[in-house]
């Protein structure tokens, strides 16, 4: 049986490795589901243990997002991506974090940050990276990984440890907000190469399932965009063309986007996006989401996701949020903007309260107190019971 | 072995700083503090952490930072950070602005918290307008979920006079430890004076 699975598996490689030597519709076949799998040798036996603790932790934790109907949804497009057998031996944890990532560890942990949901337009998009995690799990790149570097991951394992500790008790401000999962992080991380046949496979769900095969191109590039905005708006040269981009241990997004578009133009793909339906999904969770996002001081990068997000069709719940932007960077020519974004938001959902919260600060900072307080004033009849209302009075009587 | 030596010459690297990291302030006797015009005399014992977690900020606490925080921020201006800058250059600190009105001070807090400390959820649970330093000031409460995934609750009471920025913060976990200190904090805030 496993020998027959080593075989299977080494076919599958070889056939990923040199894709010219193969038809078109080989080229990007997924190979016969296997069934559950059950950690085979003493090191992938570890690895599975380590991902088991690892996965106690995050299940406990209050960072997941457990809504039913989310986690429903996320899992029917991986289901959908990937078919059923396969997506059940995944269990899907969305964390609320607002950066761009999804992760997948040897046991069949998926780990799906909010940044991440945040940043999809549609289905196929989502589709894309799922299918690309997914792969890395049938793949078994992390044992192969592991085996790799293990000489080296004690040593590795042990610095995050230390690190960790010194940023939570030594009394120094640090960034850990990855701490349950530092240790692993040298272990989980993939090779390039690995990344690539991760691709290969990742289009061959997205071709059979039948979604739009360019959206995984999408996807990278508006990642690099994005880093430009942010790059740019800070005053800096962006990190576009750099040897190290996104990660280090991936492609270059460039080189990425570019691989990935030249593959969705030699796959057979269908033409499924699945927007609106998405957008339904997404709609009860896009305002908190876009809350977390705006706390990261990130004025380039966050005014080009919500563009982005919002293509054609602003939302009044991303003119809220691109108001809430401009008063945060608080400019007085942002503050103009900031009231303008705020009104057309209350144009398309008059019950948005917050929206005459943020105007009446906005036009309060800009010197206009009657119009400001005006605002402040409707704002505390809609929502008298609002955590701030009590400040807000004091406000609108002076 | 030469592994083991290694791990422990990389503990005693970090060490130093938590080994010097309290120093004892005595009760009953004021005691300026962020270096500056601002006292407080409180009436039990406190340690002051002696790594400033920014310029114009100063950290206290009984039992370590992470079961009762208690910051002091003071004369911060225009351009100026919260906290000490945690990577400058991917993820920096929002900068306070001399126009920024008191019921934006939660939101920059919020920021500041979450990009230097990775704090996950910041919740504003009420915010009420206070005497504080003998000018208007906010005094708002809120709810943390840190990057240890501990709940937090807090309390901070805030003006701005002349542009500038004084703030006294209190911040422990939800379970136990904010409500078992927490009128410490405020005899702390009681006897805040500036000159």
């Amino acid at each position: 049986m496993s020998v027959l699975r080593r075989a299977c598996a080494a076919a599958a490689l070889i056939s990923l490795a040199i894709p010219f030597a193969a038809t078109a519709q080989d080229e990007f076949a997924v190979p016969t589901y296997e069934g559950v799998y059950q950690p085979q040798d003493r090191d992938e036996r570890g690895l599975w243990t380590m991902a088991d603790e690892d996965e106690r932790l995050l299940r406990d934790a209050d960072l997941v997002i457990r809504d039913p109907a989310l986690n429903d949804y996320i899992r029917s497009i991986l289901c959908r991506t990937v078919g059923d057998d396969r997506c059940g031996n995944v269990r899907i944890y969305i964390v609320r974090v607002p950066v761009f990532n999804a992760s997948m560890t040897p046991n069949g942990t998926m780990r799906i940050n909010t940044g991440l949901l945040l940043r999809m337009r549609n289905e196929a998009e989502l589709a894309s990276v799922l299918g690309h995690e997914f792969a890395h799990f049938e793949l078994r790149h992390t044992l192969a990984n592991y085996r790799n570097t293990r000489s080296g991951s004690d040593l590795l394992a042990w610095t995050a440890v230390l690190g960790a500790a010194a940023a939570t008790y030594g009394g120094a401000y640090n960034n850990n907000r990855d701490l349950q999962l530092a240790v692993l992080g040298g272990v989980y991380s993939f090779r390039r190469n690995q990344e690539r046949d991760a691709d290969m496979l990742g289009f061959g769900y997205i071709a059979q399932a039948g979604f739009r095969p360019a959206a995984a191109a999408d996807v990278w590039r508006a990642v690099m965009n994005e880093a430009d905005q942010t790059a740019i708006d800070r005053g800096r040269r962006t990190s576009r063309y750099n040897g190290v981009a996104f990660f280090a241990s991936h492609p270059t997004n460039l080189e990425r986007a570019d691989t990935l578009a030249t593959l969705a133009n030699r796959v057979s793909g269908g033409d499924y996006e699945g927007r609106d339906a998405y957008s339904r999904a997404l709609a009860p969770w896009v305002a908190q989401f876009l809350a977390d996002e705006l706390a990261l001081n990130d004025f380039g990068g966050t005014d080009y996701l919500i563009n982005r997000i919002a293509g054609d069709e602003y939302t009044a719940d991303l003119l809220f949020a691109r108001g809430e932007l401009y008063r945060g960077r608080g400019h007085p020519r942002d503050l103009v903007n900031a009231a303008e974004f705020y009104r057309r938001a209350l144009d398309l959902d008059p019950d948005l309260s917050a929206a005459w919260r943020g105007m009446g600060l906005s036009l309060i900072r800009s010197g206009e107190l009657a119009l400001g307080s005006d605002a402040l004033r409707t704002y505390l009849e809609k929502a008298p019971e609002a955590p701030d209302a009590a400040m807000l009075r004091t406000m609108v009587q002076e | 072995m030469r592994k083991l030596g290694l791990m422990l010459s990389m503990l005693f690297a970090l060490t130093p700083a938590a080994a010097s990291a309290h120093r004892l302030i005595e009760a009953n006797a004021a005691v300026t503090v962020a270096r500056s015009d601002v006292t407080v005399t409180p009436t039990i014992e406190w340690n002051r952490i002696s790594q400033r977690p920014g310029n114009r900020a100063e950290r206290w606490t009984l039992d370590g930072e992470l079961l009762n925080d208690v910051l002091f921020f003071a004369e911060v201006g225009d351009g100026d950070t919260l906290f000490r800058e945690v990577n400058r250059r991917e993820m920096p600190l929002p900068q306070f602005s001399g126009n920024m009105l008191l019921v934006d001070v939660p939101s920059f807090l919020e920021s500041s918290l979450r990009i230097s400390k990775g704090v996950a959820t910041f919740e504003v649970t009420s915010a009420a307008p206070v005497q504080f330093l003998s000018h208007d000031g906010i005094r708002f409460e809120f709810t943390t979920l840190g990057a240890d995934d501990l709940q937090r609750r807090g309390v901070a009471q805030a003006t701005i006079i002349d542009g500038n920025l004084f703030m006294m913060l209190y911040e422990a976990p939800a379970l136990h430890f904010f409500q078992r200190n927490l009128a410490d904090f405020e005899q702390l805030v009681a006897s805040a004076r500036i000159d």
